[in-house]
């Protein structure tokens, strides 16, 4: 290899290195090459591990392109390569570097992808539309664009005039180039600095895909769950409830959107079909300022645009869900579309399974439970800096249970029934892009409806000898929280230099919620008696109240970078709330973050404002909330949360965290005792308890992505509680997601490029629930009637055992000329917990009180196919 | 597709609580009360009266003329404890305490305020194209207490002193429905004039098909009633009707005892009439 006639930096070398510092590549480079190369150690880092290999190039381009970002170069002394650190520093004026990465293949934007300066010196991360701006040092400067999973991309540029450079990462690496990959470094960067304020959690999406989905279906609201801080009931019954926050209390944006019900299946699947999902981020603290409306955490979900390149596909059946989608350029690089639809199996396989084991004849059972949604996507580029998205979502989930029960003697029938029917409807329209090198526009005009119906019927009808109808007694219950949302939102990110991101905007939402409560009993006479009583029959007995309400909010933000590892993001919101009467809520924010290039602590402190109210009872936590808006009687909602948190980086690139939290409610709701009655020209508002709130806790975190294996580990222990004074005679009492120890741990660790292996372990003390003492006592009235008098120590005076589980699986994975293949086989719940969903009383013949805790399964097989073209 | 199996709380509340039951008509010389206790469902309540007596008996404080430690005395077969010539007027508060640690239970306190009687005005028969219900109007007045509740009981009977009542249900409230509650663990409807806004004025139906045949009289007993009344009796109507299922809230009784159950108010009474046309 070596020659004396060749000179030293032309020698060609193959090289090939995993896990080795830099110093360590360069003194293998000069073995191989037989060439010294010297060099004081200080120049070089030491520390950081990168991947790289070469083949058949000359070693003075492999030195250029591993020093360049360290400010060395070499010379040539003789036969010898020096390496020396490189002083030059170009002062000249500055320019802006702008424009848009995609995905070379998809043509999808990628979101908080990095670049940076060759030297670090200056960096920033893509928007939400895969938008960048970064002023550097006028003259030929080095540009690096990198994205986890993605070949970087280097780009020599020679820089006078501000400058638009939209960039294509490839996603799939190729060996005939220098390959560097830093990826250990990357990824710490990702963990720490990429969380680039207190309080943002980036949701590995490749985790949703690669863990063990429930029934066959990935579903990125239980990848939020398993973050520490995060809980939810039994099996994601009830909703998320973020440190202590209630369940309404989460802003959920479907790009962009508020929606108001994330759920389906009672919490089992969220509205969010991982086929169309491109990023996820979940704030648990002081949110930004350009987020408002909720008082917990925000969820901010944004969707794939669809490939517009090329026609693709996919198609998946589960054991608990079909799907499929189709997406493709309208016009190659310039308009995409995209179209993916879901559909519950389950609805199929149960009603098989209530004929089967339903076999008496004096019992008609029939239940139905099933959801489908529909997720549809247009995009337009105008030009090269902006782009048209025109994006629809119709989702509705349903519950059906009736059972009629025929007594012995043929003279009584009995029918119990209970029905629930909800569903989002979203539709938006966005137009973002650029208005200058520094600054990008978003503009969104969006409809979003939800509604929820309840029909409770229980019915005894008397019949004659000849089966022939006497009389009823009935008793029904129908309600309905209909939401319609009207809203515009422009957002303005403006960067003047590499030390500020200025945030501005404003959002202006019109709310119409038309709720109604009725109830008849066979007293009523809405219908002969003979006839049954339907859901429809009942509406239309109801009245007609419809509330609304406008809700505005203005903020201005800047992320300020004190230093290579140092942040101030301080904001503020004006939230201006019209509802009878004009509120005003200021919205102060900051978020801060320090350290180095292993540690990293963080602060932040927020205030915030929300509008909405939403009634919750404290039973199982199904889909029945109400929502209503704030009003003259009503105030909206207010909290404030600070947070500290530590993190740092093991030798082993291990990331271990801790954070600490504290957080204060006002004006929280919940049905009261009573019957809610909702009247126009009616103070139902006295109906309504206004009450606070309070959570604290720590949480713990540590994950490891070594090689093959996927790490993560958390442990929260914290304390969540209510007051209200017309409720538990204004005593403290815990609130329902008050779940002193929560533990998550999962590992997915890759066989090979086919093969997957994921295990979850998830540990949470049990919700809290309200059990009447074993007391009771007699009430007598004047003409000698007899009520027997339970009695309540405290709400939530007692828990539901602990809840454990561990899951299984593997995933196959197979790549065919015209696709790819993923089998997913696994066993939710692998030792059989059972874990309960609620508990009842039963009182027996002698009157002594026993409880029932009722689970759903024990074991949950996982099976899903799915085949991507 | 669910499954159940046995639940053991991890607190088994079964601590013995006084329960004390005192609702007295304004104007009547005699407060009665009974004391018993909360008890298992299999088992029964007890009487501590007997217990209690030569010292330790209840008593009765005016808080607003000074008269302290008015003691009730025992009626055994009755299991009744009974105060009488007790002073009091409307508006005065007045006081009710137990010290039950001789019989193993933790003292109890209470107060309510003597309300001051509100007015029905005149009800009314009302014309509607209902043929199955009887309809009429009454006026509340509103007394200068700021908190106004009545509890009102339709009947019907040869006379306002017979004995033999039939009570009759409400049927429906076509104006003020807001302000009404209808109970069913005993005879009557609540009404919150608070909640009725600027009206005060309550049309209600009374199913013909309850009344007697040709009746010439429906009477209507009002009481005013102090808010721990209202909020007793709506609760204990509560409870009754839910299922206290796991999807349901739990209903908790209001109690005004401290460290007790139960209820200690007073009410005045007055009496109307409508005249079935």
């Amino acid at each position: 290899m070596q020659s004396q006639d060749v000179i030293p930096d032309e020698i060609i070398i193959d090289y090939s290195g995993i896990d080795k510092t830099l110093r360590e590549v360069i003194f293998d480079l000069s073995n191989i090459s037989g060439v010294t190369i010297a060099f004081q150690e200080e120049i070089i880092p030491g520390d950081s591990l990168i991947n790289f290999s070469v083949r058949k190039q000359e070693i003075g381009t492999v030195l250029n392109y591993l020093l360049d970002r360290h400010s060395v170069e070499y010379k040539i002394i003789g036969d010898q390569i020096v390496l020396i650190k490189n002083r030059y520093r170009r002062k000249d004026a500055s320019v802006t570097v702008s424009g848009y990465l995609t995905d070379l293949q998809s043509g999808e934007a990628l979101i908080s992808a990095n670049i940076f300066l060759y030297d670090e010196s200056a960096g920033t991360v893509s928007n939400d539309y895969g938008f960048y701006s970064l002023t550097v040092p006028s003259g030929t400067q080095q540009i690096y664009y990198s994205y986890l999973g993605y070949m970087t991309d280097i780009k020599e540029l020679p820089l006078r005039y501000d400058t638009i450079v939209n960039v294509k990462l490839d996603p799939n690496n190729l060996l005939d180039e220098i390959v560097i990959t830093d990826t250990r470094k990357i990824k710490v960067n990702e963990e720490i600095e990429m969380s680039q304020n207190a309080s943002l959690n980036i949701l590995p999406l490749d985790r949703i895909n690669s863990s063990l989905p429930v029934g066959g279906e990935p579903d990125i609201m239980r990848l939020a769950y398993t973050m520490p801080g995060v809980t939810s009931g039994a099996d994601g019954f009830g909703g998320m409830s973020v440190r202590g926050g209630s369940t309404n209390q989460n802003l959920v944006l479907f790009d962009g959107i508020p929606v108001y019900n994330s759920n389906q299946l009672f919490g089992m699947f969220s509205i969010f079909n991982s086929n169309v999902v491109k990023s996820a981020k979940l704030y648990k603290g002081a949110f930004p300022s350009h987020y408002s409306g909720r008082l917990s955490s925000v969820l901010d979900v944004r969707t794939r645009d669809g490939n517009n390149q090329k026609l693709a596909g996919d198609i998946s059946l589960g054991l608990l869900t079909a799907k499929a989608s189709i997406e493709g350029p309208i016009i190659k690089d310039k308009a995409s579309f995209l179209f993916s639809a879901r559909r519950t199996t389950v609805d199929s396989w149960l009603r098989s399974f209530n004929n089967f084991v339903n076999n008496d004849p004096l019992v008609d059972r029939n239940t139905q439970i099933g959801f489908y949604d529909v997720n549809a996507k247009i995009n337009f580029n105008i030009g090269t800096t902006s782009k048209i998205h025109l994006s629809y979502y119709r989702g509705n989930d349903n519950f059906d249970n009736s059972v009629s029960t025929l007594t012995s003697d043929m003279l009584f029938d009995d029918l119990d029934e209970l029905s629930w029917n909800s569903g989002n409807r979203l539709l938006s329209l966005r137009w973002n892009g650029q208005l200058g090198a520094k600054s990008f526009f978003n503009f969104t005009a969006y409809r979003s409806s939800y509604d929820f119906t309840s029909f409770d019927h229980d019915r005894v009808d008397q019949l004659g000898a000849a089966g022939n109808f006497i009389s009823t007694t009935y008793d029904a219950g129908f309600y309905e929280t209909a939401i319609d949302d009207i809203g515009l939102r422009l957002d303005i990110d403006f960067d003047p230099n590499p030390k500020h991101k200025i945030k501005l905007g404003g959002g202006y939402v019109h709310h119409d919620f038309k709720p109604q409560f009725i109830f008849a009993n066979d007293t009523d006479n809405l219908i002969p008696a003979e006839e049954l009583l339907t859901q429809q029959i009942l509406k239309n007995e109801g009245d007609n109240i419809n509330i609304q309400g406008s809700e505005l909010d203005i903020y201005i933000e800047d992320e300020i970078k004190l230093g290579q590892h140092s942040a101030l993001n301080i904001g503020y919101n004006q939230m201006i709330i019209s509802a009878g009467k004009t509120f005003f809520i200021p919205q102060p924010r900051i978020l801060f973050k320090t350290g180095s290039e292993k540690y990293t602590l963080k602060a932040s402190w927020g205030r915030m404002g929300q509008f909405l109210h939403s009634l919750s009872n404290t039973g199982l936590g199904v889909p029945s909330d109400v929502w209503l808006t704030s009003t003259e009687r009503l105030p909206p909602e207010i909290s404030w949360i600070g947070t500290f948190g530590q993190f740092f980086q093991t030798k082993n690139q291990t990331v271990i965290g801790i954070e600490a939290f504290y957080k204060e409610l006002k004006n929280v709701t919940r049905y009261g005792t009573g019957v809610l009655r909702l009247e126009e020209g009616t103070d139902w508002e006295d109906d309504i308890p206004l009450g606070s709130g309070t959570s604290y806790g720590i949480e713990t975190s540590a994950s490891n992505s070594r090689g093959k294996t996927n790490i993560l580990a958390s442990y929260t222990l914290s304390w969540a509680n209510r007051r209200f004074e017309a409720i538990n005679q204004g005593e403290p009492f815990r609130f329902r997601y008050d779940r002193r120890h929560v533990i998550n741990f999962s590992l997915i660790h890759k066989f090979n490029e086919n093969v997957e292996f994921s295990t979850n372990w998830e540990y949470g003390s049990g919700t809290p629930i309200t059990l009447p003492s074993r007391s009771s006592y007699n009430y007598i009235d004047d003409n000698d009637r007899l009520t027997v008098v339970r009695v309540f120590s405290e709400l939530n005076n007692d828990e539901l055992p602990a809840y454990h589980r561990l899951d299984l699986g593997f995933n196959f994975y197979s790549d065919y000329k015209w696709g790819k293949t993923k089998l997913t086989l696994g066993l939710y719940n692998v030792y059989g917990r059972t874990n309960p969903l609620y508990v009842d009383e039963i009182i027996n013949s002698d009157l002594t009180i026993r409880y029932e805790q009722f689970f759903l399964y024990k074991f949950l097989p996982t099976f899903s196919y799915g085949i991507s073209f | 597709m669910s499954c159940s199996e046995e639940f053991s709380p991890q607190n088994e509340d079964t601590v013995k609580q006084a329960v004390i039951l005192s609702e007295f008509e304004v104007g009547t010389d005699v407060i009665e009360m009974t004391l018993t206790t909360t008890f298992s469902l299999n088992e029964g309540p007890s009487h501590p009266g007997e217990a209690l007596q030569n010292g330790n008996e209840p008593f009765l404080s005016n808080l607003d003329n000074g008269a302290t430690n008015k003691t009730f005395r025992y009626q055994n077969v009755a299991q009744k404890w009974i105060n009488d010539a007790f002073q009091y007027q409307p508006g005065h508060t007045i006081s009710l305490t137990a010290n039950l640690a001789v019989v193993g239970l933790e003292n109890i306190y209470a107060e309510t305020t003597i309300p001051i009687a509100g007015e029905v005005i005149i009800p009314v028969p009302v014309a509607t194209d209902n043929i199955d219900t009887y309809d009429f109007q009454m006026e509340l007045s509103v007394p200068e207490l700021e908190d106004n509740f009545y509890h009102i009981i339709p009947y019907v009977a040869a006379s306002a002193d017979d004995p033999s009542k039939q009570y009759l249900n409400i049927e429906a409230v076509a104006e003020g429905e807001a302000s009404v509650f209808g109970l069913s663990h005993i005879d009557g409807i609540l009404i919150d004039v608070n909640r009725a806004g600027n009206f005060n004025t309550f049309n209600l139906s009374i199913r013909k098909s309850q009344l007697p045949s040709n009746p010439s009289k429906i009477y209507l007993k009002v009481k005013t009633v102090a808010k721990e009344y209202y909020d007793f009796h709506r609760s204990l109507t509560l409870q009754a009707e839910s299922d206290q299922g796991p999807f349901d809230a739990p209903f908790p009784t209001v109690s005004n005892i401290e460290r007790g159950q139960g209820i200690f108010t007073a009410y005045t009474v007055s009496l109307d009439s409508i005249i079935v046309e």
